[in-house]
């Protein structure tokens, strides 16, 4: 199977800036937007360009059910037509990523509707990683109780799929539960997200035995690169998380919690952020504050909006991130 | 002048408002000041056992307004989340003091505190907003 993306030259991918990849974004809103990770050069085409049949997973983030208010009051509906979006891909996806903030505040109910919900997926078996909203009030345990099943520790977990291989962490509960001393240097609690000692141990002992040509895929909530400290955009211990997968030639980070896509290419390591399937939240430093942005008409809600397909490039043993908007 | 008016206002038994201006009033219901969070309760030197004390703490742009408060013993606080997004008040000691759970907009939660110390809080879902009570 070959994949259009490969037909561009290398000089094609250099020549495609990351101010370009950017514009792009802006004017693919709607249609989605293929990006190739080759060297670590970031190419791009468009999503009808991809080559159906090629093997691919989706990931799905910040669902966020129990939300409802501006700028979207049905964010049932809106993950509802994102599911069908995703059951039309022309190759199923064999699994989908969720990648936390599956509710708004925990609500059993919040749980019931999202599990109600993604049962539609037509895909085998989806992996969930937990968001703060997720554990706020119990430290996981209901998030776990549904969701843990063969994870580690608190919701940790690894998994092989066609040769990749795909480490779930949990960055929010360490950060969540407030100081712990011994943890942290300063008691525990940089504003940030954090994966605690028992993680990083898991973490270190699961890659150990691993070949360094195995592509490796990480997904956790919080993202693994410091996006904007200032309004808890980061992780307090990525570095030590990241220096454990520096030896792998293609590693990709994917997070979400920020509600808008954002990518970064660091060595082999490439970091993206997901869309939020409820709602967007402002670019770092645009606002006051993150929270949701209420103002987005309804017409342009769509574009806000959306999940992450990420397909594999077999002759460059890279993956390629497609975001989905709802438009 | 501060001092001066600290004295006045704690023989006016009003705990969380302004102290300017607040020479002419006194009563129970004094909470629901104009500017409630522009001076946060200030426990005086001596010690006094106010019959009401009452103090709003206001969560807005992801910040609790004021995020230091210093209150005298058996002072009710109450945390209100103005804020499009949740919020929590999560006491940071060990064991844990109070939490207020998720508090969606304009909820409230409230909580006495009757003995002396340091409390620090912050929100468990956005772990940089940090604050404290003191009571004394």
């Amino acid at each position: 199977m070959k994949d259009k993306t490969n037909d561009r030259t290398d000089e094609a991918r250099a020549g495609y800036d990351r101010r370009e990849f950017l514009k792009c974004m802006g004017a693919w809103a709607g249609t989605g937007l293929v990006v190739a990770m080759a060297g670590g050069v970031l190419s791009s085409c468009k999503i009808e360009d991809a080559a159906p049949g090629v093997l691919s997973f989706v990931q799905i983030s910040d669902t966020h059910i129990g939300f409802g208010k501006d700028p979207n009051p049905h964010v049932t509906d809106t993950l509802q037509s994102l599911v069908g979006k995703i059951n039309a891909l022309p190759t199923p996806p064999p699994f989908v990523l969720h990648t936390g903030d599956l509710t708004h505040l925990s609500k059993p109910e919040e749980f019931d509707t999202l599990e109600q919900i993604l049962k539609g997926l037509k895909t085998d078996q989806i992996f969930y990683v937990p968001g703060e909203h997720d554990t706020f009030s119990d430290q996981g345990a209901e998030f776990l109780k549904r969701f843990g099943k063969g994870t580690q520790g608190k919701g940790w977990q690894s998994f092989d799929h066609n040769g990749t291989h795909y480490i779930g962490l949990n960055n929010v509960v360490a950060a969540s539960s407030g100081p712990q001393p011994g943890t942290f240097k300063n008691g525990g609690n940089e504003g940030l997200g954090a994966l605690g000692q028992d993680q990083l141990d898991w973490l270190k002992n699961d890659v150990a035995n691993l070949s360094n040509s195995t592509p490796i895929v990480v997904f956790a909530h919080i993202p693994l690169w410091a996006i904007y400290p200032q309004w808890g955009w980061g992780t307090e211990d990525s570095e030590q998380a990241l220096a454990l997968l520096k030896k792998f030639g293609s590693v990709t980070v994917l997070n979400g919690h920020i509600h808008q896509v954002m990518q970064k290419v660091e060595g082999n390591i490439t970091f993206h952020t997901a869309r939020s399937t409820a709602y967007p939240q402002p670019a770092p430093g645009t606002a006051p504050a993150p929270g949701p942005m209420k103002d987005v008409p309804a017409d342009r809600l769509p574009s806000t909006i959306g999940v992450t397909q990420v397909r594999y490039v077999e002759s460059s043993k890279s993956l390629a991130i497609v975001d989905k908007s709802l438009a | 002048m501060k001092i001066r008016s600290l004295i006045i206002t704690t023989f006016l038994i009003i705990v969380g408002i302004g102290l300017a201006g607040c020479a002419s009033q006194s009563g129970a219901d004094n909470h629901d000041h104009k500017m409630p969070a522009e001076k946060p309760a200030v426990s005086p030197a001596n010690d006094t056992k106010p019959a009401v004390n009452e103090v709003q703490i206001e969560i807005e742009d992801f910040v609790f307004k004021p995020a230091e408060v210093t209150i005298a013993p058996g002072t009710k606080v109450t945390w209100i989340n103005k804020d499009e997004a949740p919020h929590t008040a999560t006491s940071t000691d060990t064991p844990q003091k109070f939490n207020s759970g998720g508090l969606d907009t304009d909820d409230k939660f409230s909580f006495v505190f009757n003995d002396k110390g340091e409390y620090p809080y912050f929100c468990a879902l956005h772990p940089h907003m940090k604050a404290s009570i003191t009571v004394k």
